[in-house]
């Protein structure tokens, strides 16, 4: 398995050509950190200061509405990066604007904000890098929104299979459901009967 | 009596004279117009684009210069859903809805645009699917909008030193449009909803029909009138 920042500069050249002194640059300015199940890294309204780049571990983004009801919006895995969205939020002080769960142990690299401030004003790619990787989730989102309009709850299950392989072995099955917007009993039983099919 | 002949050239002459500042009025005339015409197609543009980042006149002139303007009819869809694209527009008049059909063939209004907003139908992010449009794009009044070609896109990127971090400041504000989208989905009540979209878009309800709205709010259009009419209601009874 690669080193955890072999896998962050992987993710990173794989929207640009970073230069291999640009890349060490970054890496000494970042720190690998750890977290436990359970940990809860980011508070939905909470100003941040960093983000994090996923290289073992899953997390999920949920929001809490008025009654305290519990609604997942996506889960995070290795390879991925975890904001919270806080970074995008300069009308609100970048407060995040989802709440970030450790579902398992995690190993992150932790990305402060003044480091993105100085990959943007000091690297020539860096704007790029921003670019895509707002652009990208952008897609995702609306992908996310689409699918939940037009597919069926079997479909967005395959569909999360494929984004998240192994999710069922590492995600509780309530959690799934609530990431369908369904009740976790529904979802044992469209399960059960996809298997019969 | 008969005029002596070398006077009509010289009336020539002078009327030529005469002649050519007319032309010089009119051209100036002409020109000037055409310029306020063009400044006023291209302020609201750069004033949207100058939100996000610093950009000199010169760098504004040759971007502008790339982009036309260009009328759509109401009803006309200018993009559709899995169609490659190969402009992008910015909304000077009117207003459009993005919409997707579902397998039954049902339509789900996902949001609008209008003044002073920008319509990618998420095109251009869409590097994965060969720049397909993801939803539909439809005018609901007639519109005038600049279109920019993705050649032009790339022209800023490339020659336009603050055009990477425009690309990247737009890219971030659409995702926390589609978060906030998302959350105020699942945690508003539909009348909140309601009285988000009239400060997002204001005279909405006077612009598009309800049945629109409607689909934008995921409710029928009589369920719709009826949380209209039992606010009302409540509102004179708390009067």
């Amino acid at each position: 398995m690669p080193a955890h920042f072999e896998i962050f500069n992987e993710f990173i050249t794989k929207y640009v050509d970073f230069t291999a002194s640009e890349l060490v640059d970054l890496n000494k300015k970042c720190t690998k950190v750890e977290f436990a199940k359970g940990d809860i890294i980011m508070k939905a309204g909470e100003v941040q200061k960093s983000l994090y780049f996923i290289t073992k571990g899953i997390i999920r983004n949920y929001v809490e509405n008025k009654k305290g009801e519990i609604k997942i919006y996506n889960f995070r895995s290795e390879y991925m990066t975890v904001t919270g969205y806080a970074l995008y939020n300069y009308e609100e002080n970048l407060k995040a604007l989802v709440n970030v769960e450790c579902l398992e142990n995690c190993t992150m690299i932790e990305v402060p904000l003044i480091v993105i401030n100085y990959v943007i004003n000091n690297m020539k790619l860096g704007d790029r890098l921003g670019r895509y990787m707002a652009e990208a989730h952008v897609v995702q989102m609306l992908h996310y929104v689409l699918q939940r309009d037009t597919k069926t709850i079997i479909e967005r299950l395959d569909s999360i299979d494929k984004s998240f392989p192994n999710i069922h072995q590492r995600v509780p099955q309530y959690m799934i459901a609530s990431y369908l917007g369904i009740t976790p009993v529904h979802l044992s039983n469209l399960k059960k009967r996809r298997k019969a099919i | 009596m008969r005029l002596p002949l070398f006077t009509v050239p010289i009336c020539d002459f002078f009327y030529f004279i005469a002649y050519c500042g007319y032309i010089e009025i009119f051209l100036e005339i002409f020109f000037y117009h055409k310029l306020i015409i063009m400044n006023n197609h291209f302020e609201m543009l750069n004033s949207f684009i100058i939100r996000y980042v610093e950009m000199s006149e010169a760098e504004l002139t040759a971007f502008n210069q790339q982009c036309n303007i260009v009328e759509f009819s109401k009803g006309d869809i200018i993009m559709k859903a899995g169609n490659p694209q190969q402009n992008l527009y910015f909304i000077n008049k009117g207003l459009i809805r993005n919409y997707i059909e579902t397998d039954n063939g049902e339509t789900k209004i996902y949001n609008f645009r209008t003044e002073g907003m920008q319509i990618t139908g998420y095109a251009v992010y869409n590097y994965k699917d060969n720049l397909n449009a993801l939803v539909n794009v439809q005018c609901i009044e007639d519109c005038t909008m600049v279109q920019i070609p993705f050649s032009v896109i790339k022209f800023v990127i490339e020659n336009i030193k603050s055009g990477e971090r425009l690309g990247r400041g737009m890219a971030e504000e659409h995702v926390v449009e589609m978060l906030n989208y998302i959350i105020n989905r699942d945690s508003k009540s539909i009348i909140e909803r309601y009285d988000l979209l009239e400060i997002e878009y204001p005279n909405i309800h006077q612009r598009v029909p309800q049945r629109m709205i409607a689909s934008y709010l995921c409710i029928t259009p009589v369920h719709l009138s009826n949380i209209k009419k039992s606010r009302k209601i409540s509102m004179e009874q708390s009067n």
